[in-house]
């Protein structure tokens, strides 16, 4: 890891100083993703009943009154079979999904093959401790990465959010929250619906909240074709 | 058209030199193969090295679709120092997978040159281009009821021969060592001339994919793991589909019997009793790839103690150590030979011979066999989900297929790796007198610390290992200079010789195997 890329800035959101992470240029593309465009057929990729409990549960809240969603479910090989046709069927489409290490590999791969845009790419890992996020941030990913941020901030548990900017000048962000304890699956339904919504504020009170806590590593993503 | 939304340079190319590069790929390429924004590269940037993304994050990605066309790219590169790595499948997961070797390098991405052009049924032969996928190349045989059998690396349904074999990558086959498999490439040289090896170069010749040698001397193996040249044509020999393929598996109870097992297989491999590249893997290798995760059985952080694993060897009915081979052949000659390796196995005195009829339908058994008779799967992607966090290195180091030497090895990974709280997760492919020792280093990525020390941990592997007169066959990009340096100087000076001369301005992958004209050693 190279110190020098990297800051630690605890409590920027909380401060406000979230407008300097987010970038008046990645809330007008986000909003421009929400409103500019005919809606693009959204499909939800989950790993588990877990996931979509949280995550998934997110992604259908942010859905417009009437709204369509086409959900697949599974992993490794079976699913990648399923995407791969959706990839390549010259359709319009927006996958957001959150899957295991294994299935979000051969789907970064295949969004590759395909050459999809990667709008989201994060790693997640959550425990009793702690849950930990590494973003590598695409282009209008901002929105989701400060709803995460606000999220985790609010939260009564401990995480760590990072963000890689590889392909900017900026420095890469890291945020830490010290508490530890009891983790609710909630940041994965705050997450959902910012990405399946890019650009639209988050509302906790319309959002439901997560029953069962999620604990694992995923893979979290947004792909467009 | 796509407009650049990164800053991301190639090394010492200014931006005005970058964008007129650019705008050069899209008149010869179409806009459409030429990707340079965020959200196109995100792809290319997912790499499992423990190093920060940015540092191999490309300034664009390029894809080609004729062999004139990759000519011209390396013109266009020539004229404006531009760097570029080529990849063809582009799955080279934990070795770097399509991400450039250095920060700013254009991709070049084959995957569009993907037709297979040509398959001999009667001599065993193919000549495919980079893009070619071995679940392509499997259809193929398939539909056409073919009399062929493939060997391919374990990610066989995504991966490529090209690819695999530049990198000089194995399979689980009889035929399981692809570079000695290969017979005939064609590449693009850095000034933009085309090479063909063997009897390549003769007109009207058509001994190119039967005839390795050709007259003078053999350059192939010079192209690979190599930054000399652009492949673009590969032949490579196949092998008959047997009638009759009887993969097998011995399981053994005990970490201590590595050396025994090495000593009973390896008189067998090389009499070619048991032709195929054997695999002996460890517990936890056998547990991730029948879908069990760490967290089943822990959360706590560091190493897996050994009590644990003992306990998911008996839950998973899995062996310590679980040998995986196949005999091939006509029915007698199985026969005979399957009478031999039990009769070997019998004054052995343990381990116990698991038969397909007993195995089927069960993992990891059912993904082995697979591999072992050419029909390509995804199941060892479990291996990403035991630890989880998409962290992984392949430390692979070589050595003798002596038991002693593989007691040696597996004692000292798995020391230092639990030392740095990381799990030996390990399999030895037994070539035909050598041993690929091949551990994934699984780490998770999103934990800073965890992330240094599985640095840490592959830095002190490949120093102990190399004390010992042990290095890797292959390795990331991250470490590719530092592997290089154990290789010894006079190699690195006849290499970087040998760069000067065919790629003078230092546009091939700079930086491939530690080969890079920017390096400061003095030649
Ligand atoms: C679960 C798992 C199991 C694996 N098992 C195996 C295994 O059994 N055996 C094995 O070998 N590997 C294995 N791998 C590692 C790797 O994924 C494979 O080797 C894979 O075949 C390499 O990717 P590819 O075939 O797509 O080649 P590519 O990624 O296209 O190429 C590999 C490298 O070769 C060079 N190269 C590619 N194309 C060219 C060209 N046209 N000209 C010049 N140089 C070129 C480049 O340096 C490139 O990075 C495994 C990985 C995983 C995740």
């Amino acid at each position: 890891m190279d110190p020098k890329r990297r800051f630690l800035l605890k409590g920027m959101l909380a401060s406000g100083a979230g407008s300097a992470l987010l970038g008046g240029a990645g809330l007008a593309q986000a909003a421009l993703d929400l409103d500019g465009r005919a809606p693009v057929p959204l499909v939800l990729l989950t790993a588990c009943a877990d996931v979509e409990a949280s995550f998934g549960a997110g992604v259908w809240a942010a859905l417009p009154r009437g709204g369509a969603l086409s959900v697949l479910h599974g992993e490794g090989a079976g699913l990648l079979a399923e995407v791969t046709p959706l990839l390549g069927g010259g359709r319009k489409l927006r996958l957001v999904g959150m899957v295991d290490d294994a299935t979000g590999e051969l789907l970064v791969a295949q969004a590759r093959r395909q050459g999809a845009r990667m709008r989201w790419l994060g790693l997640h890992a959550a425990d009793r401790r702690e849950s930990r996020h590494s973003v590598v941030n695409g282009q209008g990913g901002q929105s989701a990465l400060l709803a995460l941020g606000e999220q985790l901030r609010q939260s009564s548990a401990g995480f760590a959010l990072k963000s890689e900017q590889p392909f900017s000048r900026a420095r890469d962000l890291s945020l830490a929250g010290l508490q530890n304890g009891a983790l609710s699956a909630d940041w994965a339904v705050h997450l959902g619906h910012a990405l399946a919504a890019p650009g639209a504020p988050v509302d906790a009170a319309i959002l439901p909240a997560a029953g069962a806590r999620l604990q694992g590593r995923f893979v979290s993503f947004v792909i467009e074709v | 058209m796509s407009q650049q939304t990164n800053h991301v340079l190639p090394r010492d190319v200014t931006e005005s030199d970058f964008q007129a590069a650019i705008a050069r790929f899209r008149e010869l390429l179409g806009a459409e193969n030429v990707l340079v924004e965020n959200d196109q590269l995100v792809p290319y940037t997912k790499i499992m090295m423990p190093g920060d993304v940015a540092r191999n994050t490309p300034s664009a990605a390029l894809t080609a679709t004729s062999v004139e066309q990759v000519q011209g790219v390396v013109r266009i590169c020539n004229e404006y120092g531009i760097p570029v790595w080529t990849v063809s499948t582009g799955n080279n997961f934990g070795y770097g997978s399509a991400a450039p070797g250095q920060r700013g390098q254009v991709v070049l991405d084959l995957k569009k040159m993907n037709r297979i052009l040509h398959i001999d049924p009667e001599l065993c032969t193919a000549l495919v281009e980079p893009g070619v996928t071995y679940q392509q190349l499997y259809d193929y045989i398939e539909e056409n009821n073919l009399p062929l059998m493939l060997s391919f690396s374990a990610p066989s349904a995504i991966a490529g021969p090209l690819g695999n074999t530049m990198d000089r990558g194995v399979g689980y086959t009889p035929y399981g060592e692809h570079f000695l498999m290969q017979c005939g490439m064609e590449l693009v040289l850095a000034n933009g001339e085309i090479y063909r090896t063997g009897m390549g170069g003769v007109k009207g010749d058509n001994a190119w994919q039967v005839f390795k040698w050709g007259y003078g001397p053999t350059l192939d193996g010079m192209f690979t793991q190599a930054n000399y040249g652009i492949c673009t044509k590969l032949g490579f020999w196949l092998m008959p589909k047997p009638p009759v393929s009887k993969p097998f598996e011995i399981k053994f109870e005990d970490d201590t019997d590595i050396a025994d097992i090495v000593e009973f297989i390896r008189p067998l491999r090389i009499a070619q009793v048991i032709p195929n590249a054997v695999v002996i893997a460890g517990v936890i290798w056998e547990a991730a790839t029948c879908n069990t995760r760490r967290a089943q059985y822990t959360t706590e952080p560091g190493a897996t103690p050994d009590h644990i694993l003992k306990q998911i060897q008996k839950d998973k009915n899995l062996g310590a150590w679980n040998v995986y081979a196949c005999l091939y052949g006509t029915p007698e000659q199985v026969e005979v030979n399957w009478n031999i390796v039990q009769g070997a196995l019998k004054q052995l005195g343990k381990g116990r011979l698991v038969s397909a009829d007993e195995a089927a339908g069960t993992e990891p058994f059912d993904y082995r066999s697979k591999l072992m008779t050419g029909v390509p799967n995804l199941q060892e992607f479990g291996l990403y989900n035991w630890r989880g966090g998409g962290g992984s290195m392949w430390f692979a180091p070589v050595s003798q297929a002596r038991g002693s030497e593989c007691d040696k090895q597996y004692a000292l990974a798995k020391q230092i790796l639990n030392k740095h709280g990381l799990d030996y997760v390990g399999e030895f492919i037994v070539g035909w007198r050598d041993m690929h020792h091949v551990i994934d280093v699984l780490y998770d990525r999103t934990d800073d610390d965890e992330r240094a020390r599985a640095e840490a941990c592959f830095g002190e592997l490949l120093d102990e290992f190399e004390q010992r007169g042990y290095a890797v066959y292959r390795v990331n990009t991250q470490f590719q200079d530092r592997v290089a340096q154990s290789y010894g100087t006079t190699k690195r000076r006849v290499e970087h010789a040998i760069k000067r001369a065919l790629d003078p301005n230092n546009i091939l992958a700079p930086g491939k195997s530690g080969i890079d004209l920017a390096n400061d050693f003095v030649l």
